[in-house]
Parts: C-alpha cells; structure tokens; sequence
C-alpha cells in the first residue's frame, strides 16, 4: 500500500510583474507517493522551480490545497515553514550552495545543528559520518567548499539534504552544473539512497540523461501538467519517452 | 547558539580586509576615547592635587554659618584649637593629617608701597601633612618652619618691591575689630597654582593669632586626605568627630566649584568627542555589515532553506558585528590602555615658562571599568550598528534570497 507524502490541488502561482500578471502556474494537481523517484520535466519557464519552491515551503501558492503528509501548508507561519523545511525536506541546488566557511562535516551537521528540537551531539556526528560516508565523501570530511570539485560539492549537498532523514528530497536541476560523468554518478547516488534507503526523490531536470533514471516523469508546460499523471499511476511509457524525446 | 557564534566567527575573518578597515576605525575610536579620558583623568589628578594638596585640604571644618559668609573672611565664627578633636580626626582611617588656620584680610606694606591681600595662617609641620604641595611650589627662598616668618606670592612681593629677607610689616583688623600690625621676615615667594593666589600670602599660626589677637583660637581645620577624591566619602566620619550646630564640614568639590565646574565641562566635552568617534567608526560597521548581507543573499537563502529561522539569521550577523566590535575594542582599549600606562610611569611636566623650577607632572590614568566599559560600549555599539543589516537579511524571502545572483 503506498502513502501520499504530498498532495497538491488546483495549486496556482500568480506574480506582480509591473503592470502585468504573469500566471507560473495554472491549477496544478500532483500527488507524490513515498519512496517515488521522480522527475520534473519541462523547458525554462515553465513553472518546475516555481512548483518545487511550492512544494519545498520555500514560497506561497497564490490559490489551492497543499498537502504534506496530509497536513496543510497554507496556514502555517514564516518559522512553522523553516522547521518543515528543516525536519521533513532535504534541498539539492543546482549550484549546490554550500555554506562557504563550514567545513564538509559542518556544511551536512549544519541542518541539524539549527534545529529548534536539537539532537544530542553525538547522534548529530553520527549521522553527518553516515550521511558522508553514503555519498562517499569520507576522506573529504575537513575539507571546505572552496577545495572540492562539483561532484564532490554536490553529494555534500545530498549528504547535507540526507542528514536530517527528511521524508522528501528535493532537487532543482542537481546536474545543470556537473559534466555528465558526474551527472551520471550523482543520478546513480540519488537512485540508489531512493531503493535502499526509500528516500522520496522529486527533481527538476532539462537533462534527458538524467530522465531515463526516472521511474516516474512528471511533465510540466506553460503552468500546468502536460503529460505523465498527476497521481503516480502507471503511465504510458511511450508518452514519457515522447515526452524526453522532446 | 554556539554553532551560530562559530559560524559568525569565520564569517568575520572571512573578508579580512574589510574585517580590518572596520575594526580599524573602532581601533581608532576606542583608542582616541580611552587616551584622552587617561590624559583628562591625569589632568584633573593634577588640578584636584594642585587645589587640594596646595591650598585647600581635602576637607575643611568651619563654624556653623562661615562658609556662608566666607566673602567677608569673618574672625568672629572662629573655633578654639582643640588638640583632643586634631587627634580624633587623625585618626579616621584615610586621613593624612590635620591642620589648624586662620584666614585673614591684611594690609601688606614695605616702605611706601601697600597692596591688600588674602593672607592665611598656617601651623607649618601640620599644614604639610594637609597640604604637602604648598612646601613645593616655593620658587624663591624657603617654605615656613618653626620660626615666625611669612612667604608670599611673587606678584604681591613684586607689587611692595620686596626681597627674600626683608622685613614686611603686616596690618589687619583684629578679632574685636581694631587695627593691629606686625612685623615679619619675608623667606620665600611662590607662584600659585590656582586662579587667585597671586594676591595671597602665608605666615606662621602663632604670629597671625598674636596679629589677630586670637591666642588659642582658629577659623579653620584643614584635612589631608590619602586619596582626596575620597572626600565626599570621609565626610560623614568628620561630621561625626565636628558634629553640626557647632560645626559644618565641606567637601573640597563644595569650595571650589569653579575646578568642579570645570572638570564637568571637561567630562562632558570628552563624552560628546568620543560619541562622535565612535558614531563615525560605527557607520563604517554599518556599511560593512550592509556589504556583508549584499554579498551573502544566496548563503542567506540557502541557510533559510534548510531550517534556519528569522531569528537565527538575525542573531548571525548580530554577532558578527559584535565580535568586530568586540575585537576592534580590545585592540583600541588595549593600546589606549599602553598609551595611558606608559605615559602615566613617565609622567608629562606641564611645568609653565618662567616656572622651571616647580614641577607639575601629570600622570594619565585610567581604571581597569573604564577599559571594561570601552569594549562593552564597542561591541554593543557594533551590535546595535548590525540592526537594520541584520533585520534586513532576516526579512529575505528564502525563494528571492535563493534565486539573487
């Protein structure tokens, strides 16, 4: 039996623009079920990091429902949204966006060092070593951003989104920056913290390399979900690779 | 807290040379606070010294009522010597002496030149316990001793045309009020530290009492204090020995307000110059910390995005300001504090010309809660400097901060 980790209902994003309103996203209805690897497809512009910065409590739905873990979003306050984001999300950036005077060790404790309910030190060590260790950035752990390649800064940004044990990563075009070697092994990180660990993964991506990794495509144009479906029944495969090939 | 001060920490030394101008100019700000308040307090050392040590006493303990009419210097509100009451008062812990005086209006005549004058009478082995400087600023002869002698300053000897060993002769209204007169050997002249002792002259106690025909009689005990800023504490203990209605007991700072006056002036310049540094070396803090915040948007997004609250982003750069704050004080408080030393063992003679031979050394000091204060002032004006930065990145918007370039 799978559970919903969120649900999103008639969800629209409409932005001030001088005199003009431009709608990013037009009633958007998805619903992401536990342990899914899935992928967010669709050219620039056309609402994928608006979706995820909705669906990452990073911003506001201008209207409709959003569900995490069946409880609403809407609601909640500037704070209630920082401890959401810090207990149930872990972020992957695309520029990675590492904390630049934190060591690797620091930059993956850092989440659970600001936390409001803090863990015990020595928990925290524990699992930033296991998190390192599982993106195999063990002999690294010293070293600080600026002394990293972007494969190496990227999975301590995954380790950094793992450390917390969210019941969501989300990713926003983790190998736009990462040659596709690196790209390769990034995604093979991502698959296999997803089957062995049942991490929830939803990422962003123009890569259609990375998109064959994707058990589930999620295609979004214009604002509004064009192919794939909106619950995470079983598609078409032909309609998901149409819509990689394209 | 801690991971945030670490953090905090390493941002400051993350830009070293903005870090360095900013902690410069409250370097400068603290430094030039904390010398001129060591050279103030060292000054006002020596203007308390040179009233108190010199003329006053640190306390003084008159009849009832003869402050109040202290203009006409009146005879009448006179007090007897009284040895027991000397000895009690000798005896109050931090007291270094005390001496009984008559002060007196005079005529001051050598042949056919008179000047008026303010003369007082002095016992001189006890004055010198109430008032040692008043033996040193002798420029010309000697000071008083045992034997019945006057000394005075050198513009009323210049004004009579009178030389060390001369013979002056000395009339004044007695203590019934009928014209008295005396003659005594000048041995020295002094030039006075304080507006108004160049129409003064000093003279043995037992020839003035003889002069005034006050035997046995003074109208004024002088106290020496070790520590003469002390004075306002002591008082209440001297009070209790010379309790009122016979007696009133005033403070130095009470008779001569004009030096009180004017030291209050000087606190209050000093207070303002140094608002001033440390306002100019904070607008730098705020400039810097603005610049910190512009250049970490995307830092300030990212921390937001994985958990961190308003209120933490606002504690950061809170505390960033407060440890260059914090630092830039040490350093300044800290050379300031050398400066104040070094100078305060060597001393500044600030002896003036045609004054060679009386020195008048000023020793800056400065205690150690001045020094705790500067760098207290420095971080807290550093962190209240920090609070519209440090608002300004905590009111981002993760999903703006985040997308800034």
């Amino acid at each position: 039996m799978t559970t919903a980790i969120l649900e999103l209902k008639g969800i629209t994003k409409d932005y001030e623009l001088g005199n003009t309103t431009v709608h990013a996203l037009r009633g958007v209805d998805l619903t992401i079920q536990k342990g899914e690897f899935t992928a967010l497809m669709g050219p620039s512009g056309s609402g994928k990091s608006t979706l995820l910065n909705i669906i990452g409590c990073l911003d506001r739905p201008t209207a409709g429902e959003f569900l995490l873990e069946g409880t609403p979003i809407g609601s909640k306050d500037f704070d209630d949204l920082a401890e959401i984001r810090n207990r149930k999300i872990g972020f992957i950036f695309q520029s990675f966006n590492l904390i630049p005077v934190l060591n690797v060790t620091e930059n993956v404790e850092f989440p659970c060092l600001i936390a409001r309910q803090k863990l015990p030190r020595a928990e925290i060590a524990k699992r930033a070593r296991e998190a390192s260790e599982a993106v195999g950035l063990g002999p690294f752990l010293k070293h600080r951003p600026d002394e990293l390649s972007g494969g190496q800064r990227q999975r301590v940004a995954i380790a950094r989104a793992l450390v917390t044990r969210p019941d969501l990563v989300l990713a926003d075009e983790p190998t736009a920056n990462l040659d596709s070697e690196t790209s390769e092994q990034i995604i093979a990180l991502m698959l296999e913290l997803n089957r062995t660990r049942g991490v929830t993964f939803l990422f962003s991506t123009h890569d259609h390399r990375v998109v064959k990794h994707a058990r589930r495509v999620v295609n979004i144009g214009d604002g509004r979900i064009v192919e794939g479906s909106a619950d995470g029944s079983p598609e078409a495969p032909g309609a998901v690779l149409q819509a990689v090939a394209r | 807290m801690m991971d945030l001060f670490k953090i905090a920490l390493r941002n400051v030394v993350r830009n070293r040379r903005r870090t360095l101008i900013s902690m410069f100019a409250i370097f400068i700000g603290i430094g030039v606070m904390v010398g001129i308040r060591g050279f103030m307090n060292g000054l006002q050392d020596s203007l308390v010294r040179n009233v108190v040590e010199t003329r006053l006493g640190a306390l003084q303990i008159h009849h009832a009522g003869y402050v109040a009419s202290i203009e006409g210097v009146p005879l009448n509100l006179d007090m007897p010597v009284d040895e027991a009451l000397l000895a009690k008062l000798r005896a109050i812990p931090g007291v270094r002496g005390a001496a009984p005086r008559i002060a007196f209006p005079v005529m001051v005549n050598k042949n056919d030149d008179t000047v008026f004058a303010l003369g007082s009478a002095v016992d001189p082995a006890n004055e010198y316990t109430v008032c040692p400087e008043e033996a040193k600023i002798i420029t010309a002869g000697t000071a008083l001793g045992t034997e019945p002698a006057l000394v005075m300053s050198t513009q009323l000897a210049t004004a009579i045309k009178a030389k060390i060993g001369d013979s002056i002769t000395l009339l004044a209204n007695d203590h019934d009020g009928a014209l008295n007169g005396i003659e005594l050997k000048l041995v020295g002249t002094y030039v006075g530290r304080m507006p108004g002792m160049e129409k003064t002259l000093i003279m043995t106690l037992g020839a003035a009492q003889g002069l005034l025909r006050m035997e046995g009689r003074v109208t004024e005990i002088g106290i020496g204090l070790k520590n003469p800023r002390a004075a306002d504490d002591l008082a209440p203990a001297v009070a209790a020995i010379a309790p009122a209605p016979t007696f009133e007991v005033h403070t130095w700072n009470q008779l001569a307000k004009n030096i009180t006056d004017i030291m209050r002036f000087q606190n209050t310049f000093l207070g303002v110059a140094s608002f001033v540094f440390l306002l100019v070396a904070l607008t730098l803090i705020i400039n810097t910390m603005l610049m910190a915040v512009l250049e970490r948007v995307r830092e300030i997004g990212t921390m937001m995005a994985v958990g961190v609250r308003r209120r933490q982003v606002l504690s950061l750069f809170l505390m960033e300001s407060g440890l260059m704050g914090l630092f830039g004080g040490i350093a300044g408080a800290g050379a300031g504090w050398a400066l104040v030393l070094y100078m305060g063992w060597r001393g500044i003679d600030l002896a003036m010309p045609g004054m060679k031979n009386v020195r008048n050394m000023l020793y800056p000091s400065l205690p150690l809660s001045y020094i705790l204060l500067a760098v207290g002032l420095a971080t807290v004006g550093a962190i209240l400097a920090a609070i519209y930065p440090a608002w300004h990145a905590a009111r981002m918007r993760p999903v703006e901060a985040l997308q800034h370039v």
